[in-house]
């Protein structure tokens, strides 16, 4: 749930990146970190086991400053995707205001696209937040792998629900940053036909959108010095 | 106790993040190069830390700047919107100094505010570009120290949730094998003091049949003859749950599945109910061919029970002159998950079996229930076509053990479909 300080003007968001294990969490976040550069002070806090699985979460806090009339903290989370994690996936869930569900592309991976994403709307529902009041995105992730899902294919999937959906290969940075942007966006904008802050902040959600993209670089977005 | 969800919205205290005499011991040496004093701030407007020069004659003034800076706590107002300021306080002993407060963040909040005063003898440039190298250098140790710090409170909570889970869990299974042994030795009784009869009544209806003890009339044939079959489905029933009983007993069942071919096992279960289902006047279509489906990784004997208990419950609820139908096809192992199939198909990695009937058919509500130990659609089913409500729930047992899934589809009033799955052996 969106926090609002009125007195000091300062609003924080919690955005979290779910999915199965080994999609790709971890490494959107920390390429976004890597797009923000080291001079916004937002330090990535990875909490994870020697063999890069994340344990607890992922903590990426951005902060903005949307038309000097709003200090806005983003704080982005990513989740535990092993199955055994639940509990933890379920407690990082509480008060989220925006999910980017990151899946596999490879076909293989399907079925467990299926359970992570039935385990989110599990979750949420365990956490007594309606489906209708969170922003969710899909990323269908590893685009450059061999015997993926088509683009014919996600666009039929597209097609079929009502989330945005991004294609990326988060290794390179390919299509991170137009997954967190649309992430912002549509959270934003659930989160002013809650709580109206053009009325009580006079912040409107272009003032939002020129924010987020002042902290970032400039177009195209991809990374040279990828790993 | 605290929830872990406060864990990763939770901002801690600069104290829980810091000894002041770690600090002290690793900036003390910083004070040559024109830092005076460096003093950490925090919640309660409390001094954290002193490093360096004694500033105690300055102390009033400190009090003061915070006046100032307002609380600092939790991304309080941070001096307004500057993130970094640069002051001049008049001191009265001391005069004007120069002091630099920036602040210290861990989870992107705002823990305290560290303030760097500058020795009258550096130059401004020089303490600017010291502070900075302090700082970040303490930034790291915050960062780190907040990973640290989740890494403990998780690591706290779980100990602490795992003894009152464990303590419950004792508690339970103690009560649950005290149950279960009641339960196994009742059955096992139960069984055993109905069979010894029931051997009795079957053996002797039997022989009265054969006219052992004599030639019996048309009335009487009929009578002794309905006695046996009868006690045959007692008999039968008692079997099943003794099996259930097994089942349970073990908690898993332990099946050895080995590459089979499907047309070979479901025409050896067509064999073994045709003669129910030609006296039930029901037809059964089995369209498995052999060699049709790639192998499969099954139990024969398992598998057996499975069909037979399937394709009984098809017969036994299929009206008179209709047909039950037995197909397959290359199917995802798991049953399909409907509007959650948000990413697409999933590998078809194994065969469904569905066995489709022309009777009732099944409610949507009572789809998951009826492979529950013991339930029944309808009480007065029941008194109709026998059985105690275990046939599916072993079902589902078996099936579930060879790594497949067992579910119920069919428009009620429009016969039942009860489908399986069994995965490939190429994917096994």
């Amino acid at each position: 749930m969106v926090l609002i300080d009125v007195p000091r003007r300062e609003v924080t968001i919690k955005l979290v990146y779910y999915g199965p294990a080994m999609s790709g969490k971890t490494t959107n976040l920390q390429q976004i970190h890597a797009f923000l550069g080291p001079t916004t002070g937002s330090e990535l806090v990875t909490l994870d086991t020697r063999d890069d699985r994340t344990l607890f979460f992922d903590l990426l806090p951005v902060r903005l400053e949307v038309a000097s009339r709003l200090e806005l903290k983003i704080k982005l989370f990513t989740v535990p995707g092993q199955v055994i994690h639940d509990t933890t996936r379920r407690v990082v869930l509480q008060g989220v205001d925006g999910i980017a569900f990151v899946a596999d592309s490879r076909i293989s991976e399907t079925r467990n696209n299926n359970e992570s994403f039935a385990n989110l709307r599990h979750n949420l529902k365990e956490n007594s937040i309606a489906w209708d009041d969170v922003a969710v995105v899909i990323q269908f992730n590893k685009r450059d792998l061999p015997k993926i899902r088509s683009d014919a294919d996600i666009d039929r999937i597209a097609a079929k629900g009502s989330e945005p959906i991004f294609k990326a290969t988060a290794m390179n940075g390919i299509g991170v940053l137009e997954t967190f942007v649309g992430l912002a966006r549509s959270t934003w904008s659930k989160i002013e036909g809650r709580f109206q802050m053009q009325e009580r902040f006079g912040v409107t959600p272009k003032d939002f959108e020129q924010a987020l993209l002042s902290a970032l670089p400039s177009r195209p977005w991809v990374r040279g010095d990828a790993a | 106790m605290s929830e872990p969800a406060t864990l990763a919205d939770r901002t801690p205290l600069v104290a829980e993040l810091f000894h002041a005499g770690d600090l002290q011991r690793a900036f003390s040496h910083f004070s040559p190069w024109g830092v005076a004093s460096m003093v950490v701030v925090c919640a309660q407007r409390q001094i954290a830390t002193f490093i360096g020069n004694d500033i105690g004659p300055i102390q009033e003034a400190w009090l003061g700047l915070f006046a100032h800076l307002g609380p600092a706590k939790d991304g309080g107002r941070e001096l307004g919107r500057n993130k970094i300021a640069s002051l001049n306080l008049d001191v009265a002993p001391l005069g004007e100094i120069n002091v630099i407060v920036r602040p210290l963040r861990a989870s992107g909040d705002t823990v305290a505010r560290v303030v760097y005063v500058r020795t009258s003898e550096q130059s401004t440039a020089t303490f600017d570009s010291c502070v900075d190298a302090v700082h970040r250098s303490l930034e790291s140790l915050t960062h780190a120290a907040y990973a640290q710090w989740v890494s403990g409170e998780a690591h706290r909570m779980v100990v602490e949730r795992n003894a009152v889970v464990r303590a419950e869990v004792e508690r339970a299974v103690t009560h649950i094998r005290g149950i279960d042994r009641l339960r196994s030795d009742f059955l096992a009784t139960v069984s055993h003091e109905l069979r010894t009869p029931l051997t009795s009544i079957i053996g002797y209806s039997e022989m009265l049949l054969r006219g052992i003890a004599g030639d019996l009339s048309a009335e009487q044939h009929e009578c002794v003859a309905a006695i046996f079959e009868r006690g045959e489905e007692l008999q039968c029933l008692i079997s099943q749950m003794l099996d259930m009983t097994r089942i349970s007993d073990k908690g898993v069942l332990v099946v050895t599945p080995e590459p089979r071919d499907l047309g070979e096992l479901s025409a050896r279960a067509v064999r073994t109910i045709q003669w129910a289902a030609g006296q039930a006047d029901v037809a059964l279509l089995n369209e498995i061919r052999v060699g049709e489906f790639p192998i499969v990784m099954a139990d024969p004997a398992r598998t057996q029970q499975i069909f037979v208990n399937l394709l009984n419950n098809a017969v036994k609820f299929s009206p008179a002159g209709t047909a039950v139908r037995i197909a397959a096809e290359l199917a995802p192992r798991r049953r399909p998950s409907g509007d959650l199939a948000h990413f697409g198909d999933e590998e078809r990695d194994a065969v469904m079996v569905s066995i489709t009937d022309e009777g009732g058919g099944i409610p949507p509500e009572e789809r998951e229930k009826i492979f529950e130990a013991f339930y029944q659609v309808d009480g007065s089913a029941t008194r109709r076509h026998g059985g105690v409500g275990l046939g599916l729930s072993i079902v589902r047992k078996l099936v579930e053990a060879h790594g497949g899934d067992v579910w119920v589809e069919g428009e009620p009033g429009r016969g039942a479909r009860f489908c399986f799955t069994f995965p490939l052996a190429a994917s096994a």
